[in-house]
């Protein structure tokens, strides 16, 4: 059987990055991103239920600016990975064409 | 001086008195009642605002129920087992490096929020201060208004 990316030291898997990269996107940055805005949902309705005021929208939209913050962070360095990773995978590609110059 | 004037006089006196007392006391009233009117213009727009103290620590679970649950996203993503289907060797490594930025990213932001929850309990402890400040000015308000009426009463 010819040797895969499980057996490999050293080595890069087509499918095995687009998988990552599906990975990073779904199970990291969009479930991070829908865990902030509905838990901050929740967050809202809790203290609409013991504070109200001034003081109090003050203190929701503080965290609604630290929601928005990391969203963004996050969104940025997602799409900074997905291009670091496909570049890599393309440069592993141009190593390995060039290893050997055919006779 | 004769005693019709002299008993005139402080009639007239004991009159200006009076008139002065209780001219002082509604202008004493008018102040207070200005006073409110401009503080009132102070509570936002919603109309009303308030806490309900038996509540902050109903606040500070949902808070802390929040932090868990975004921690939750950062344990559960298994990143090594993830970036070795797609590359093996530094760049694995590499990977690696950024997933842990991003947890370190997510994990300040919960340090963050943790931090909400004392900020909502000092807020709460200084409206209980707030109110109590006021409702004790408002106590010597009343004695002034007590005084103030008790020196105008005329009869024992």
């Amino acid at each position: 059987m010819a040797l895969n990316i499980e057996g490999a030291s050293l080595g890069v898997d087509a499918s095995g990055i687009q998988r990552y990269i599906t990975d990073i996107n779904t199970n990291l940055v969009e479930e991070a991103c829908t865990q902030l805005q509905q838990g901050l949902a929740e967050l809202r309705a809790a203290t609409d239920a013991v504070w109200v005021g001034k003081s109090a929208e003050t203190f929701k939209s503080n965290m609604e600016h630290d929601v928005d913050s990391i969203v963004s962070a996050l969104m940025e360095s997602r799409e900074a990975l997905v291009n670091e990773i496909k570049d890599l995978g393309a440069k592993m590609g141009e190593v390995d064409e060039n290893l050997v110059q055919a006779r | 001086m004769s005693l019709q004037s002299v008993a005139g006089n402080i009639s007239t006196n004991f009159q200006n008195d009076i008139q002065t007392t209780i001219s002082q006391a509604k202008n004493f009233f008018n102040n207070l009642f200005g006073q409110v009117q401009a503080d009132l213009s102070h509570i936002w727009d919603g109309g009303f605002a308030g806490i309900d103290q038996n509540g902050l620590e109903t606040l500070k679970g949902a808070i802390e129920t929040y932090c868990q649950r975004i921690e939750g996203v950062i344990t559960g993503f298994n990143q090594n087992a993830n970036v070795e289907q797609a590359f093996k060797g530094p760049i694995a490594d590499a990977c690696a490096s950024y997933v842990d930025s991003v947890k370190g990213l997510i994990a300040a932001y919960v340090s963050t929020v943790r931090a909400e929850k004392t900020d909502a309990g000092t807020a709460f402890e200084n409206y209980a201060i707030g109110a109590q400040q006021l409702s004790q000015n408002m106590v010597s308000d009343s004695d002034t208004i007590r005084q103030q009426a008790q020196s105008i009463r005329i009869d024992d």
